[in-house]
């Protein structure tokens, strides 16, 4: 990559110039006027983080985020090889199956969770049966790993696909390995630096998790760092809760960064020369246990919950079961008053830059930076992801309140800080990967470096880039923590809406939003799926 | 090797200018209010002075005939809000009101941070409850005035700086089908409600930290009032509309809650019924005061004036709150109601939580 | 005997598309067999089915006279004890080359100690100890395919299974690993099985040739008989440069069984399948050292190529286009008139077989 990188020029210069320029405005600067706030109190931000209760919810969030980081990597793993090593009967409705959760908000899941699986839930009044501990640390680990499989899931298979070399498994298996004997010595070890990369995002995405922890945890006294930091920005005006906010907050940014270090650290860039060649592995038929498996986790995370929340949002009033003589649609007519189609269309705007802004900035910053800065980047980018999002936006009134106030740029502005990440991460992974010599194909035959970029590079990276921009678009869609601090009278989203209805105290009515919201996505998705079956397959990579 | 450097990937870099571009002029197409921006105020035609119908509010016609925008801080709930400013539009057709509304921690963050900032976005403040609003008044951000109908308010729910306009209740709500409910505070710490106790969290909600305060401050109940309750095994949920939603759907047998929640949820058909304490609901008033940086201070004097008047207690009434005022008719009251004394409680707010925290935990 | 391996009317196919399409041969115990074809033929299919990667939609494969591969079973991989070199080397990423050798050595339940001493050893007798500790990413194509190599050996099988394995080699290496691989599949005296597109490797490794066309075996045969008797135009392409020139045959089958075909003013001897009952116009094939320059007959030069050690020159002729191969440096100009002669030649049989006619056996 030195030659590569010897002849950088004016256009890779000005790219470097933007991603930092970037970088400095949508993050250092939100971030360094939080620090001069916290300057001010000296240590006293640091000694309020190292309090025994804060210290508390620093062990919990951890044990939490390991926990759920290792079961979700794992279950996402045993369904990847799942779909993509077996032949899976209905494999198509699996895969949208595992993949419908991501589309599902996660404060809409845990409802959903409550509503079929706690005291008083779907499950308990059928059959007597719930889920012991639902409210609490086992809850939240569940519901959160639940959430998070299909997220390790479409990570490890775009991994498996990028680097599709049956031979090597082939080698192993005429070596003398049978199946589990080559998956563990090497199909394993070389997916290893994708399951690590994977694993750092949900810990970070989990450590920063706020509404499943307030709505299961809060019931059982247990504290997480996010809820601990909820709790005192809401006395923020205090300035003694106020440092422990941000004591607290640097301390999280702090953790994760290390953790994704450390995930970073795990997995190895292995160079292969090999292309992929052959017919691929022959799918063998999926065990019957693993089968099984794979359908009940599909019922029990999708269709139960979902289920009940849309008998919740059919039922007239909260406490009444669901009935013929209760049902009414009366609720999704409540739910829709005029704010919110204007927040909904907000949402959708935002969503929708938001995706395109933070694809853009992952490929410049993917592009801009050479030698080891390359995969740095993707580190020093994640601490806006690592910053709890209540957090970054008081960051963010504070450096850009003045001007932009009740704007939609200063939501975006948010929205891009927190998830510029999560689309540098894969972007960057994706460009290591597009070999050197078709960029150099492409400069022989008369291309300069723009139409290396426009005709080789990026059609190649095409599906990594869709796929990171539906990921932004989902989490920007379903944000609730920064949109709620910074709206204004005409910057209204659909999170505040929900929010708003929330407070309302009837749940049948934000359920009622919420199944729409959720049926609104998958009615964008479905046809997408329907026109080009391969849809699913060039987003997964 | 070397090829042409020129070139190399500038595309990319001016696609990622047109986002800005766009971005920005998507900022422009929002207009930002507490800044009158001269967009919004020619919106509305500033000639009805003399409308006849403003006759029926001389109460309001003390303060100057308002025009243009003000800008409401509040976190009272969605529907109240809607009619409060449906009934102004009638007073003020000329003002333009523009609303954050967020939950109490929401709003308390955002004050936070832009008073940090240097400028407070609001004209209004209308909280849920007077801790809160005091920690403003305590900071001189609130500005201290006489409201022209702030005779006709009780004297416990005034300050210099914000006045009370409506009463939320904390009662007992408990599940229809109970054989022997509860009637009073105690009864939620007896054998019979064992585990079946849902309390909001006053970690989260405003009223729940005023009914924190009360039993604290209350030598008949004390903080121990928690501990029995924690003994008992009640469960703290995050807002006091989940403790509704936790009883109409049988996950508790009673809990503490807001009395026009729990009207609104009958009146939906949930199977619940309040009861009121015997000692007395605990009552909190939810104040509204006008920030002393306030950019459209007129308006906003004139707007949290309307919250006191008549027609602004009659439209809060109407969503099923208590209004503030003995002279509009509200909800049905049935039983004393209690009030703890609010500027001691402010003094000791973390203590309180932090002695809370102890019991309940998070 | 048992045969090392025996297909029987294997079919291959992927979805509707068939790519074999039914073959039948034999690999002999301690015989090595070349299956030589274009790509597209179905070679590497072949290969994988014998491997195991892949069901068969027919027939059956047998490894030493035990069913592995029938319409009822598939027995996996692991268990049909034979190994594989790969066209793509397909060494692990993550594993040096000791830990490579190692690890089919481990998989017959070796401890890890004795699994690395024993590839180290491995190691040694191939000349490859200095490379041990280096992953694939640090060693140049021709040392990561020895030690794809090592590893096959390490499997000690009943059969190696060679997929191109020089086909992505520079030609220096190319030419020493074939050697290589002769030699040491030779001393193992182990069966294989060599898929390949490159005629210079298949006669000089295998004992027995297979030509593959589309997915039919064409001809089998001694690498001496593919190339002196090809069963057809395609077959005679295939295995080796080769000219069609114009003949008269003449005295077809006399009595002492010979035969000859008349070209220009000389009369040479020629043989071919089925020369009975045929008189008259035919198509000879000619080798470049089957022919060689000065003699009665005339044509002029149209191409000379030096090729080092020889030199090829093709001669513009009545008869059509003759190349032929002589040692040493260009002789003769091009555009010159030169003698040539016609030692023999192959007669073709006429209209050359399609792939799906029957094949047949040419050895004798």
């Amino acid at each position: 990559m030195a030659d590569a990188a010897g002849r950088v020029g004016v256009g890779r210069g000005l790219a470097l110039l933007a991603a930092v320029l970037s970088f400095v405005v949508l993050i250092a600067w939100p971030l360094t006027r939080l620090a001069i706030e916290a300057a001010g109190a000296g240590t006293a931000p640091v000694l309020a983080a190292l309090q025994p209760e804060a210290m508390e919810a620093i062990g919990n969030s951890l044990w939490i985020a390991a926990a759920v980081t290792g079961l979700a990597v794992a279950g996402g793993l045993g369904l990847a090889l799942l779909t993509e090593h077996a032949a899976v009967p209905g494999r198509t409705i699996m895969i949208v199956g595992i993949l419908f959760p991501l589309l599902v908000p996660d404060f809409v899941s845990a409802l959903g969770w409550t509503r079929a699986f706690g005291p008083a839930g779907l499950f308990d009044r059928i059959a007597g049966v719930e889920i012991p501990g639902l409210y609490g640390p086992v809850g939240i680990v569940l519901v959160q790993a639940t959430g998070a499989i299909p997220l390790a899931y479409l990570l490890i298979v775009a991994g498996m696909r990028s680097r599709a070399e049956p031979d090597l498994e082939r080698a192993a298996r005429i070596s003398g390995a049978d199946g589990l004997t080559a998956l563990r010595t090497v199909s394993l070890p070389l997916l290893w630096p994708v399951i690590a990369a994977a694993g750092g995002l949900i810990f970070a995405t989990t450590m920063n998790a706020f509404g499943t922890p307030a709505v299961l945890g809060r019931p059982a006294g247990f504290a997480t760092m996010t809820t601990r930091i909820y709790g005192d920005l809401a006395f923020s005006s205090s300035e003694a809760a106020f440092e422990r906010v941000l004591g607290l907050s640097f301390l999280l940014v702090a953790v994760v960064l290390l953790a994704l270090a450390f995930s970073d650290r795990l997995g190895p860039r292995i160079a292969t020369r090999g292309t992929i060649t052959g017919p691929g592995l022959e799918a063998r038929p999926a065990g019957r246990l693993p089968l099984a498996m794979a359908w009940v986790f599909v019922v029990l995370s999708v269709v139960l919950p979902l289920g009940a929340l849309l008998l919740t949002a059919l039922t007239r009033a909260v406490g009444l079961p669901p009935l013929p003589e209760h049902l009414t649609l009366a609720n999704f007519g409540r739910a829709v008053d005029s704010r919110t189609l204007p927040a909904l269309l907000n949402s959708l705007l935002l969503a929708g830059f938001a995706a395109v802004a933070c694809v853009t900035l992952g490929t410049v910053a993917a592009i801009a930076p050479i030698g080891r800065w390359r995969q740095r980047w993707s580190q020093v980018v994640t601490i806006g992801f690592a910053v709890p999002g209540s957090v970054l936006a008081v960051g963010v009134l504070l450096a850009f309140g003045r001007s932009l106030r009740d704007t939609l740029l200063i939501i975006l502005l948010a929205y891009v800080a927190k998830l510029w990440a999560l689309a540098q991460r894969p972007i960057a992974g994706a460009m290591d990967r597009v070999p050197i010599d078709l960029s150099h194909a492409a400069r022989v035959h008369g291309a300069d470096g723009r139409t290396v970029l426009r005709t080789v590079v990026m059609p190649i990276l095409a599906p990594t880039l869709a796929a990171a921009g539906l990921l932004v678009f989902v989490f920007a869609l379903h944000e609730v923590t920064i949109s709620i601090l910074l709206y204004g009278p005409s910057s209204a989203t659909l999170a505040v809406a929900i929010i708003n209805l929330q407070q309302l105290g009837d749940p049948t009515v934000t359920t009622a939003l919420a199944v729409l919201l959720t049926l609104l996505v998958l009615a964008c998705a479905v046809p997408l799926v329907a026109l080009r079956r391969s849809w699913l397959h060039s987003v997964l990579g | 090797m070397s090829y042409p450097s020129r070139g190399a990937p500038r595309r990319t870099t001016s696609t990622s200018l047109a986002v800005f571009a766009v971005a920005t002029l998507l900022a422009a197409c929002s207009s930002s209010p507490g800044t009158t921006s001269p967009q919004t105020a020619s919106i509305q035609p500033s000639t009805s002075a003399g409308d006849p119908e403003t006759s029926a509010t001389e109460s309001a016609a003390a303060l100057p005939e308002p025009s243009g925008t003000v800008s409401l801080y509040t976190s009272a709930t969605q529907d109240t809000v809607d009619a409060v400013l449906a009934a102004y539009a009638d007073v003020a057709p000329d003002v333009s009101v523009e609303v954050f509304r967020a939950p109490t921690g929401e709003l308390d963050a955002r004050i936070a941070a832009e008073v940090r900032e240097g400028q407070i976005g609001g004209d209004v403040l209308w909280g849920t409850d007077p801790l809160s609003v005091q920690s403003y008044a305590s900071q001189d951000l609130l500005e201290a005035w006489t409201p022209p109908e702030a005779a006709s308010v009780p004297a416990q729910y005034q300050t210099d700086t914000f006045w009370g306009t409506r009463l939320l209740n904390m009662v007992i709500v408990h599940g229809v089908d109970m054989d022997d409910p509860p009637t009073d505070w105690e009864d939620l710490t007896a054998a019979a409600l064992a585990d079946g106790v849902a309390i909001p969290d006053p970690g989260f909600a405003g009223s729940a930290f005023a009914v924190l305060g009360y039993f604290a401050s209350n030598p008949d109940f004390g903080i121990e009032y928690y501990q029995r309750l924690s003994d008992n095994g009640a469960t703290q949920v995050q807002a006091v509309a989940e403790v509704l939603t936790g009883v109409a759907e049988g996950r508790f047998n009673a809990g503490m809650t807001l009395d026009k929640s729990a009207r609104d949820a009958i009146a939906q058909g949930s199977p619940i019924e309040i009861a009121w304490p015997a000692s007395g609901a605990i009552t909190i008033y939810s104040p509204v005061g006008v920030f002393a940086a306030a950019q459209n201070m007129d308006n906003g004097k004139h707007f949290a004036n309307f919250l006191l008047t008549p027609e602004g207690q009659a439209a809060i009434a109407s969503t099923g709150w208590q209004p503030v005022r003995d002279d509009v008719d509200g909800p049905p009251i049935d039983g004393d109601q209690v009030s703890p004394e609010w500027s001691e409680i402010f003094e000791s707010q973390e203590e309180l939580l932090d002695e809370y925290r102890a019991i309940f935990g998070g | 005997m048992t045969a090392a391996l025996e297909c029987r009317a294997l079919r291959i196919a992927y979805g509707d598309t068939e790519v074999l399409h039914g073959v039948d041969f034999t690999v002999d115990t301690g015989e090595s067999v070349a299956l030589l074809g274009p790509s597209g033929s179905g070679k590497t299919s072949l290969l994988y089915a014998v491997a195991g990667f892949l069901a068969p939609s027919g027939g059956e494969i047998l490894l030493d006279g035990r069913p592995v591969s029938t319409s009822r079973t598939q027995e996996p991989p692991e268990r049909r004890g034979v190994a594989m070199v790969f066209q793509h080397y397909a060494l692990w990423p993550h594993l040096t080359a000791v830990e490579t050798v190692a690890y089919p050595m481990r998989r017959r339940g070796m401890s890890r100690v004795e699994a690395r001493a024993g590839a180290l050893a491995m190691l040694e007798r191939l000349g490859l100890s200095g490379l041990a500790d280096r992953t694939p990413a640090q060693l140049s194509g021709g040392e990561q395919q020895r030690v794809g190599l090592a590893r096959a050996i390490a499997r000690e099988p009943a059969l190696f299974l060679f997929d191109e394995p020089t086909a992505h080699l520079d030609t220096p290496l190319r030419a020493a690993l074939q050697e290589e691989l002769a030699d040491r599949r030779a001393r193992s005296g182990t069966a294989a099985l060599m898929a390949t597109h490159d005629v210079a490797e298949a006669l000089a490794f295998a004992d027995r040739v297979i030509l593959l066309r589309e997915g039919h075996l064409v001809q089998v045969g001694t690498p001496i008989e593919v190339y002196e008797r090809p069963i057809d135009l395609w077959a005679a392409r295939l295995t080796g440069p080769a000219s069609v020139l114009d003949a008269s045959l003449v005295d077809a089958r006399g009595a002492n069984g010979s035969a000859s075909i008349r070209i220009g003013e000389s009369v040479v001897p020629v043989d071919g399948i089925a020369i009975d009952g045929r008189a008259g116009k035919v198509s000879v094939l000619v080798r470049p050292d089957w022919a060689a320059l000065g003699g009665e007959l005339s044509g002029t030069v149209t191409h000379v190529w030096f090729r080092g050690p020889h030199t090829d020159y093709r001669l513009a002729t009545s008869n059509g286009d003759v190349d032929i191969r002589e040692p040493g440096r260009p002789r003769v100009d091009i555009g010159a008139t030169t003698g040539w002669r016609l030692d023999r030649a192959w007669l073709l049989t006429p209209g050359g077989t399609s792939p799906r006619e029957s094949i047949m056996e040419t050895g004798q």
